[in-house]
Parts: structure tokens; sequence; C-alpha cells
């Protein structure tokens, strides 16, 4: 009872500090996009595409023109619309549910742009000083039919740690090994998962899976930017569009919201 | 008199083929690459020669060398398709001077060098971008949903851009049949066929 009465006047002093601090506009992060603890952690992103066609976000920092190509009536992304750097684990946000395209221009920081643990209650008024609000910026929406599960060919360069792998696999395969390859080619995989930050429940990432399901992670080296590179040109320039289709159906709360037991 | 004009030339000498392809550059320059087997002889063409200029020079050095001329024939749509991409060039040059790696004359000169190419595709859109980090980039649109995107490198040095080497991908509904690197003369006809079904 104590502990109910302790949430209640946290409950309570959010909504108070909220409705004071949006009179006074110095609050204008949408609460609508939050993580809610009636939510599902994860949405499972392989049965939403299974299900539907799903697109995803992201923020151009350069104005559209130099972001996208006009072919006809489609759109292909400009290469250098994307920084290589961005690519593995980048930022995007889940479309058709409760974010909006002009939600884009809030940039979260500190402990806003965290992982959402699952059952924190965020109080936005937790997060004041934690946001920035953009003036201008290009909405790029991605169409994951042609990104999700796409496979990637990537080289590390010559690692003695994986010839030894290789050399491994190939005894049990039975197989002789041809060493002596300056570079040994590898198959990886993109895929989107859901992760939920404190402050926007629809974040997402890409993710590059690697060799045995390794994530390649976003560090500074040669080869990444290589195969950051070829995702970009290969994947999602093609896949990048300025609009979303008005034809596109939401996603359903089913996938969202914890069912009521 | 088409705004482009490609000839091409062909002798054989001790029963090897060499070829001349003249190309007559919208600026009024033509251009002489010479090749062997399908490699350059030269890393530069021989600016200006005419045809007949050309070849008597050529007689002095293949003296057994028997030769005879054919016009290629270009679909209706190339002269159209360079001026399309030319324009784009143009455009695109005059946003982005800061994105080139090399001179403007020279990135043209590699630019039209494909272009020449690739106007022999049926494609109904085409965008050109200068890319920051290699060189340029050309998008085209086909009729059933293709796309193909060709990157030209230009990094290093000026020779080593001159030739077709390039690396192309290319979609079907937005989704990747294949990328690769290539020289685009060589696999010009097969592109053509598969772009025009």
């Amino acid at each position: 009872m104590h502990l109910n009465w302790e949430k209640a006047k946290k409950d309570l002093r959010n909504i108070f500090r909220c409705k004071y601090y949006r009179v006074i506009g110095k609050l204008t992060y949408p609460a609508c996009i939050l993580p809610r603890t009636s939510y599902i952690h994860k949405v499972d992103i392989a049965s939403l595409i299974n299900r539907q066609e799903v697109f995803v976000s992201r923020r151009s920092n350069k104005i559209c023109e130099e972001t996208f190509n006009e072919l006809g009536e489609t759109y292909t992304l400009r290469e250098d619309a994307i920084d290589p750097i961005d690519v593995p684990n980048m930022s995007l946000n889940l479309m058709g549910g409760r974010f909006l395209e002009m939600h884009l221009k809030y940039v979260t920081e500190g402990e806003a742009a965290k992982i959402w643990n699952g059952v924190r209650k965020i109080y936005l008024s937790d997060f004041m000083n934690l946001y920035t609000s953009l003036e201008s910026f290009c909405p790029i929406y991605f169409n994951l039919r042609g990104i999700h599960n796409q496979p990637f060919i990537y080289d590390k360069g010559k690692s003695p740690e994986l010839t030894k792998e290789m050399q491994d696999f190939y005894k049990i395969l039975r197989k002789r090994y041809i060493g002596g390859k300056s570079r040994e080619e590898f198959i990886g995989e993109i895929r989107l998962a859901h992760v939920p930050t404190n402050l926007n429940y629809w974040h997402c990432e890409f993710k590059l899976q690697g060799y045995r399901g390794a994530l390649i992670d976003r560090k500074n080296q040669g080869w990444i930017e290589r195969l950051a590179d070829d995702i970009i040109r290969n994947i999602l320039c093609a896949n990048g569009y300025k609009t979303l289709p008005a034809t596109l159906a939401p996603i359903t709360k089913e996938s969202y919201i914890k069912a009521k037991s | 008199m088409m705004y482009l004009d490609v000839q091409e030339i062909e002798m054989s000498r001790f029963n090897e083929p060499v070829k001349i392809e003249m190309v007559d550059q919208p600026s009024g320059k033509r251009q002489n690459w010479i090749y062997e087997e399908g490699e350059y002889l030269l890393t530069e063409p021989f600016i200006n020669w005419e045809s007949e200029e050309l070849l008597n020079a050529f007689r002095d050095i293949y003296v057994d060398a028997t030769w005879q001329s054919i016009e290629v024939a270009l679909p209706k749509y190339f002269t159209k398709n360079f001026q399309i991409l030319e324009a784009g060039f143009e455009n695109e040059l005059k946003k982005y001077p800061n994105y080139l790696i090399h001179d403007a004359e020279y990135t043209k000169m590699v630019f039209e060098n494909i272009a020449i190419i690739v106007s022999e595709f049926p494609f109904t859109h085409s965008a050109i971008e200068f890319t920051k980090k290699n060189g340029f980039k050309i998008t085209l649109a086909f009729p059933k949903n293709k796309l193909l995107m060709i990157s030209k490198s230009l990094r290093g040095d000026k020779l080593e851009g001159m030739d077709d080497q390039v690396t192309y991908s290319l979609f079907y509904n937005k989704q990747l049949i294949d990328s690769d690197a290539l020289k685009l003369g060589e696999s010009k006809e097969g592109f053509k066929e598969y772009l025009s079904l």
C-alpha cells in the first residue's frame, strides 16, 4: 500500500510537471512515442515482416535535394547521404505505429538514448534536458523488403585466427584448404532489430551479422568501412524512399501491446 | 550528322585483330582508341586524327595489315540518352564541383567514355551523382522495375581511370540481383539484351 502511494505521488508529480513545462514551452517532446509498461519489450520484427510491408525512417542532415536522386516516379538515395561509419547499428524508427515523421526532429542524448529495459516506467519529466529539436531535416524511409535478411559478402583481410578457423572447418569437411590468399571472404546478413530506448519505443537498429552470427560492430577498421560502402551501394541506396506509401498498413496493436492475462 | 559519332575500324595483323575505335565527341574532338584483343594498346587516345591519317600511320607500322571499316549501328535513342546524361553531368558539376577528385575536364572525359556505352541502354530515367570518396555514379531506371547503378572510381592515377572499368549493382524490384566489377564495354551487349527484355 505504501509503495502504491509512492508510485501515485510520482505519477501525479510527473503529470503536473509535464503540464507546467508544456504550458511555459519548455517541454515539446511527444509523450506518445515513449515506452510503456503495457508494451511488449521487443517487437518480433521477423513475424511483423512476414505479415505486412514494413518501413523504417531515419533523418538525413542534408537537404532533400542532396539526399535523393529522382528517377521518374521513384527515388534512390545518394551515396553520400549516409556516412559509412553509421551503417553498423544504424539508428532507425519503426513506422506504422505511433512514430510519425514529425517526431524525427527530436534527438535524444545520455540517459534518454539508453536502451529501455522493458520494465522501467518512463517519466518524461525525468528527461527534461536530454533532448534537442532540429529546425530542419530530410526524412529517409527504408522499405525492409529489400533490406532485412539481405546477404552481403565481406573480407577482413588476412587474419591468423580466421585462417585457423577455416582450416578447422575444411578439415571437418575433408576438403583441402587452399591457403595463401590475401583475403578471406565471408557471407553475412543485415537484419533489423527492435531496440527501444528510454524516450523512443519505436527505435530500431540495423544489425550486421557476420560469420557464425558474430555481430559486426561500429569500429574504425578499414574492412568495416569497405563493407559499409558496399551495403550503402548495394542495399540501402535502392531501398531509400522520400515518402511513405499512402497504402502502408498500420502495425496492429497486438504486435506491441501485451496481451491481457 | 549525328550528335556523336562512333566508328570502328578493324584490322588484322598475323590474323590477330587490331581495332581502332573512333569517337567524335560533342565538343568536336575526335578520340581514336586503339586496342588489340580487347586490351587498349595505348592508355590515352589519339586526339583529332582523321581516320585516313591514322590508318596510313598504322599501315606503316603494320605493313602486313588488312583493314576494313565498320560503321557501328547505334540505337535510335542513343543521341537523346547521351544528351540527357551529359546534361545530368553538367548539372551535378554546377552543384557539387567540390566533390571532384580530379579536374573537371578530365572527369568529363572519363564520364563521356562511360556515357557513350551506357547511352546504348534503353533507360527511361537517369541520375548522375558525384561521390566524395570515389568519382561518379550513374543510376539508370528501366521498364519492368529494373535498376542499374554504375560507379566509376577516379581514385589514384589519372591514367588508371581512363578505361571503362566500373562497379555495377543491378536491382529488380529494388532487390539486388548482382554486383561486380568489370569492363563495361566488354559486357555492353549482354546488359543491352537483358535490359531490353
